[in-house]
């Protein structure tokens, strides 16, 4: 892991064009070298190489909405809660996941096959109302359309 | 068989409403799986009392919906004449005139595909015309322009620039806040994913003005998919020798790298922008001193929205003066309205300062989708305001938008209709200030905290406790006087906004 930590290290300074401007992009990558996930030895790494307090990077790491330490599920859904999506249809939208999957935001499903999440706003409001799930984004949804997206990725139609 | 029905659309029908209109009947022969082909006439003429329609060969009168449907269902599917919205007398429609786009910032959208596609559009004319300019004189022009941020403040970008160009230091930074997280905005994607050089201009440009060399481009993380274009913009300028060291030959350079956000609505505020992206958390800072004086890395900074930076070339290409042209005396040029909500049409549209929400709303949004009637507008995003409708003919101009106390923000347009309640909608924005709180300090950490437990009790009830209220606009109050940044300050916008339109009946 080390080896690939300092290779990702290596791979944002190389966009950076300060010394401490590139933690957030490290973390980043190592979300999408490690499969959704920013392990804790990863991120001692980090703090280590960049010399930076192994506090102040767990901070970071929990602080914004996108990173996470631990993968708790296959999938994680944000889906918007925002009000433009809420007026236009986006409270069937979230009542109908909290159903299907049976849990309320933050949680699990028994599976570990999802996890939800609200998120303030995606900036797809011309198509509202919106979810993403991982990193594909679903517009125009429907109560039908959201099932149907679940059943895809209960089939491993998607994965 | 197929029913022809044609729709007044001249400019007057339009705004009382006509595609709202066209647009139902459309809705109603998909509800009732009945053919008919809808047309928008603006030569079909005019009528008292409503829009003109006509339905094969027959001329009708609609005002609201519910007259629309109760037409549809006699007439198209029934096939019966609905004598008492018959309309004997027709009219010559009303000459005048719609406020039409004006393309500053959507100029060059779909138009171009690489780098000299956009030179031979006439892109980087307005960098190569900068850098012949003295950084003085770059900056005379936009405050000549009279151009004001358009990420939701305001504040006279001209102005801003001149702070950070007396500013004595070796090292300086411009910063392009792309951290769009404004509910109901989304005009910064449309440009990003419509025409990156404008902005990779804009920025090496405000560089030049106010004598910094490094440029970041701070993109929410949300938006990680679409800033391939970006990336590969900023690889072409490079190429060309617009980025890089010695400008076109000049002693400029200039570095420019994107970065991307964690997932966090107060990294829009530029000063906890500015901790992001010194790899801190993204909280706000005191101020002063302001990020021109003391920014990235304690150095002088300059943090501009999206929108403010594409329409740089353009104004220092045609200069100041043909920008005030457009928009009105105390709001020039044009502004981005991200048209949203329950809207049948919603996109971003370019309009000079000074239109109508009536215009934004019908004519370009063609107003409320389905069965649904106008009841709200929400302008400015979520720390915004709510509008009821009789505030429909106000110019939109900042001078006029402050004495009416209405919040225009970032340009984004919510359109609400009737069927949500006044604590459905409390209890939205409330939940998400509470989830983008960042909790540093106490008045909207707590003040939220109380928001939120009185507003779950109401929903609950399904109750408005009035004098729940009266607390509510006391502890906005004191977190917008006490608040640390911009998000505790504006809380009382949405929430005191709404609590007035309930007092006054607009919504219940």
């Amino acid at each position: 892991m080390e080896e690939k930590v300092h290779e990702l290290i290596q791979k944002a300074r190389d966009r950076s064009l300060e010394e401490k401007d590139f933690l957030l992009e490290v973390i980043h990558l190592i979300h999408e070298e490690f499969g959704g996930d920013a392990p804790p030895e990863a991120l001692e790494i980090v703090a280590e190489r960049l010399d930076i307090p192994p506090s102040r990077v767990y901070e970071v790491a929990t602080f914004y909405s996108l990173f996470t330490l631990k993968k708790e599920a296959q999938h994680i859904i944000r889906v918007c809660a925002s009000l433009p999506c809420h007026v236009s249809g986006g409270k069937e939208i979230i009542q109908t996941l909290k159903e299907e999957l049976g849990i309320d935001f933050g949680e699990v499903t028994q599976d570990k096959m999802f996890k939800l999440e609200s998120v303030g706003c995606l900036g797809r409001c011309d198509t509202s109302p919106n979810m993403m799930i991982d990193n594909a984004l679903y517009r125009d949804l429907t109560p039908e359309k959201v099932r149907a997206i679940l059943d895809a990725y209960r089939k491993g139609v998607i994965e | 068989m197929k029913v022809n029905i044609k729709v007044a659309s001249d400019p007057k029908s339009i705004l009382e409403g006509s595609l709202e209109v066209a647009n139902y009947f459309k809705f109603l022969s998909e509800v009732h799986h009945v053919d008919v082909d809808i047309e928008r006439d603006p030569r079909l003429g005019a009528c008292i009392g409503g829009i003109l329609v006509d339905i094969e060969g027959e001329k009708y009168r609609v005002n609201g919906k519910e007259e629309a449907a109760r037409l549809f269902t006699h007439r198209v599917i029934l096939k019966k004449k609905v004598k008492d919205l018959e309309v004997k007398r027709i009219l010559r429609p009303q000459r005048m005139e719609i406020t039409k786009e004006v393309l500053v910032v959507k100029r060059y959208f779909g138009k171009y595909e690489d780098i000299d596609g956009y030179i031979s559009l006439g892109g980087y004319e307005g960098l190569k015309k900068a850098l012949k300019m003295k950084p003085q004189d770059v900056v005379n022009e936009i405050k000549e322009s009279g151009l004001r941020g358009r990420g939701g403040a305001g504040f006279p970008t001209g102005l801003k620039w001149e702070f950070a160009l007396k500013e004595k230091s070796n090292v300086k930074y411009v910063v392009c806040n792309a951290d769009e997280g404004e509910p109901g905005t989304y005009k910064d994607r449309i440009i990003i994913e419509n025409d990156p050089h404008s902005l990779v201009e804009g920025m090496i440009i405000s560089g030049y003005a106010v004598g910094a060399n490094k440029g970041y481009i701070y993109i929410r993380g949300e938006y990680r998919d679409i800033a391939g274009k970006l990336h590969a913009a900023i690889e072409e300028a490079y190429e060309k020798g617009f980025l890089g060291e010695n400008i076109l030959g000049s002693d400029f350079s200039f570095d420019l790298v994107i970065r991307f956000g964690g997932g966090s609505y107060i990294a829009g505020e530029e000063t906890a922008l500015l901790d992001s992206l010194e790899g801190k958390a993204a909280r706000a800072r005191y101020k002063p001193p302001y990020p021109t004086q003391k920014g990235l890395f304690g150095k002088p900074t300059v943090v501009n929205n999206v929108e403010t930076l594409v329409k740089v070339p353009w104004i220092v290409y045609h200069g100041g003066k043909k920008y005030r042209e457009y928009g009105t005396e105390s709001s020039p040029g044009t502004k981005l309205f991200c048209i949203g909500g329950m809207a049948n049409k919603r996109e971003v549209v370019e309009l000079p300062m000074g239109v109508t929400l009536r215009e934004i709303i019908y004519a370009y949004g063609e107003g409320v989708y389905g069965e649904g009637k106008l009841a709200l507008i929400q302008t400015g995003g979520k720390a915004g305001t709510f509008v009821s409708k009789d505030k429909l003919d106000i110019k939109l101009d900042f001078d006029i938008l402050k004495k009416e106390n209405i919040s225009l923000g970032s340009g984004a347009i919510v359109v609400i209709d009737d069927r949500i309640s006044f604590l459905d909608i409390l209890k939205t924005v409330i939940e998400f200030f509470e989830h983008e709180s960042c909790g540093r300090c106490t008045p909207c950490r707590e003040g939220i905290f109380l928001l939120r437990k009185q507003v779950n009790k109401m929903y609950e009830k399904n109750e408005i406790d009035y004098n729940v209220l009266e607390d509510f606009q006391r502890i906005v109050n004191i977190m917008e006087s006490s608040s640390l940044c911009g998000l505790g300050q504006s809380v009382h916008n949405p929430v005191l906004s709404l609590i007035n339109l309930l007092e006054r009946g607009e919504i219940s």
